[in-house]
């Protein structure tokens, strides 16, 4: 499990990484061919869907590495084990988001799958959506990872770091 | 009864520690599903939705020039320029960092990249030569909410795809407003100078501040080009902001030769986790836009101000009191997508413009920055000088008093605002 989650975090950290230098193109290609007068549509639809897919594979990243913001002055309150136990409470309630967000993407993908960009017909707009079930499947993957931590900390007894 | 146990949920879930973009991804797919017409799908095709727009790919683009900046020692260059121009004044330093702010203002549009970059240098420079912790943070986490203020400007960029507000316009607008807010927070930074000692440098030989300023010239251009270029319509602020990675990253690379091309995926991995914070939660934020569009917010807010309000400046004290409170636990991106549809109906019937509104809505909200529990600013500078945030907020508190001064300034008297658009015809 340790295993698989750390190899995800680096694929979707490297296909942020990717997407988002697609994205820094693509709007260059744009800037290049308005100058030039040059007329080029797509440039516009691969920069806006890369930004998306990246924002969304970061965003997961982010839940693994438990950095999205947060008001900690309550949660704070509870070390050791007691923290423990808390994290499994607040995985949990971000688990109640990230599996709707895994079914009801997949749910959206299979709606549109048949749909083109309008730009580059040849591409379907279901490669687009994938990104929702995508994140909200690796998100609960790493959340059960959390927690799977939590609980190996609950039963040994010792202090969650 | 739904919608008030929808505001109880929001409230329960942030002060329970629950990361504030899932709060609200959790309460819109909540709320939606107790809505029997619409599918609950709607919540996760709005987030994707709510990222689809041009107006927010120049998010990324902004903090990726301002990272470059930091990794290729601009920032650090903008420093020494700045520590020799104002360094022989009494607290030195911290008037330095109040400059550097406003230079770095003009490239990046993000605060924290400022609060990262010139806190890193800034901040321990501070404390060595007899600052005290408080002080140094105070006063480098307030200088870096002139990043928002003075154009570029990332909220802005955002409050005009809201409204479609003339980007120009509330940049230019944001121009006066930030620089009186450097020169209040100078003028605090000179008064308790003098009354706690601060320490000073000696004056700079002319020839070295020439030196210096011959190093910075194109740095110091950066501001220039960028704003001049979305003002007179040459290109838009996204273009801009990619053009300004694109000059920061050809100066870094052969001209001060201060950074490599191996750097370039480590800067890419920071823009990527920094951008991603927050338009995640922007992305949340578009599907609970989506509830609030349904229990119609705007006419209640609208109908109630109709009714009970009829003074636009008091209107404009309760935005500010309003944002002020909602700065404290969100993001300003956020925070637009939600409310600025939900007020702007009723500013524009009291008479109030569309950029005047923008200006004061962001000033507010760079508020939020320096403010806790959600200061990221304060929260940043805290954490390089291992400060508590009790702590950092003493520091930070008496800056927060010349940025609300200057705030209400310009939100009773627009003019201060709309000097500059009306001077160069964009009004």
């Amino acid at each position: 499990m340790k295993k698989l989650i750390k190899t995800l975090v680096r694929l979707q950290e490297t296909l942020g990484m990717l997407l988002l230098s697609v994205f820094f193109l693509a709007i260059l290609v744009q800037i290049a061919a308005r100058y030039l007068a040059i007329p080029l549509l797509w440039t516009e639809e691969v920069a806006n869907y890369t930004f998306i897919w990246a924002v969304f594979m970061g965003a997961s990243v982010m839940v693994h590495n438990k950095a999205h913001f947060a008001f900690t002055f309550f949660s704070d309150k509870f070390q050791g084990r007691k923290g423990a136990f808390y994290d499994v409470f607040l995985s949990t309630v971000l688990i109640s988001f990230t599996i709707p967000m895994t079914l009801y993407g997949t749910t959206v993908v299979r709606e549109f799958w048949d749909y083109n960009w309008i730009t580059l017909p040849w591409v379907k707009m279901g490669y687009t959506w994938l990104c929702l079930p995508i994140t909200g499947g690796a998100m609960t993957l790493y959340l059960a990872g959390h927690i799977i931590e939590d609980i190996r900390v609950l039963a040994s007894g010792e202090a969650a770091s | 009864m739904t919608p008030l146990l929808i505001v109880g949920l929001f409230v329960l879930l942030i002060f329970l520690g629950v990361p504030i973009a899932f709060v609200i991804g959790i309460i819109s797919l909540t709320g939606i599903a107790t809505i029997p017409f619409i599918p609950n799908l709607t919540v996760f095709m709005k987030m994707f939705n709510g990222l689809n727009s041009f107006v927010l790919l120049a998010i990324p683009l902004f903090i990726l020039a301002a990272n470059i900046m930091n990794h290729g020692k601009i920032t650090e260059m903008l420093v020494k320029f700045c520590i020799a121009l104002v360094g022989n004044i009494r607290g030195g330093l911290a008037h330095a960092n109040i400059l550097v702010s406003m230079i770095f203002a003009g490239v990046s549009g993000s605060s924290q990249a400022d609060t990262a970059g010139v806190g890193k240098m800034l901040i321990p420079a501070m404390i060595e030569t007899g600052y005290d912790k408080e002080n140094a943070v105070g006063v480098t986490a307030a200088s870096s909410t002139i990043g928002v203020i003075i154009p570029p400007s990332i909220p802005m960029v955002v409050y005009s795809g809201l409204t479609n507000a003339s980007v120009a316009a509330l940049f230019l607008g944001g121009m006066i407003p930030g620089i009186l807010v450097g020169l209040a927070m100078m003028l605090i930074v000179y008064l308790m100078g003098h009354r706690r000692n601060f320490p000073k440098y000696e004056k700079a030989a002319r020839s070295d501040v020439w030196k210096l300023f011959k190093v910075s010239f194109p740095a110091l251009l950066t501001p220039v080009i960028i704003v001049g270029g979305i003002t007179t319509g040459w290109y838009t602020p996204t273009e801009a902001a990619a053009f300004a990675s694109v000059y920061a990253m050809i100066i870094s690379l052969f001209y001060y030769k201060t950074m490599k091309l191996k750097d370039l995926p480590g800067i890419i991995k920071e823009t990527l986790k920094l951008s991603s914070l927050s338009l995640f939660a922007l992305a949340t934020a578009s599907a609970l836009g989506e509830l609030l569009g349904y229990y119609k917010a705007s006419e209640h807010v609208a109908g109630f101000f109709a009714a009970h309000i009829g003074n636009p400046r008091i209107f404009m004290l309760i935005v500010i009191a309003f944002f002020i409170f909602v700065g404290t636990f969100m993001d300003a991106i956020p925070a637009m997508i939600l409310f600025i549809p939900v007020i702007l109906p009723s500013a524009l019937r009291l008479g109030i413009t569309s950029v005047h509104l923008g200006v004061v809505v962001v000033m507010t909200l760079a508020v939020g920055l320096v403010t806790p529990p959600y200061g990221l600013c304060l929260l940043i500078a805290g954490s390089i000088a291992n400060l508590s945030i009790e702590r950092a907020l003493k520091g930070v508190l008496p800056y927060i008093l010349a940025l609300m001064l200057i705030l209400l300034t310009v939100a009773m008297f627009p003019n201060v605002a709309f000097f500059v658009p009306k001077l160069l015809g964009v009004m």
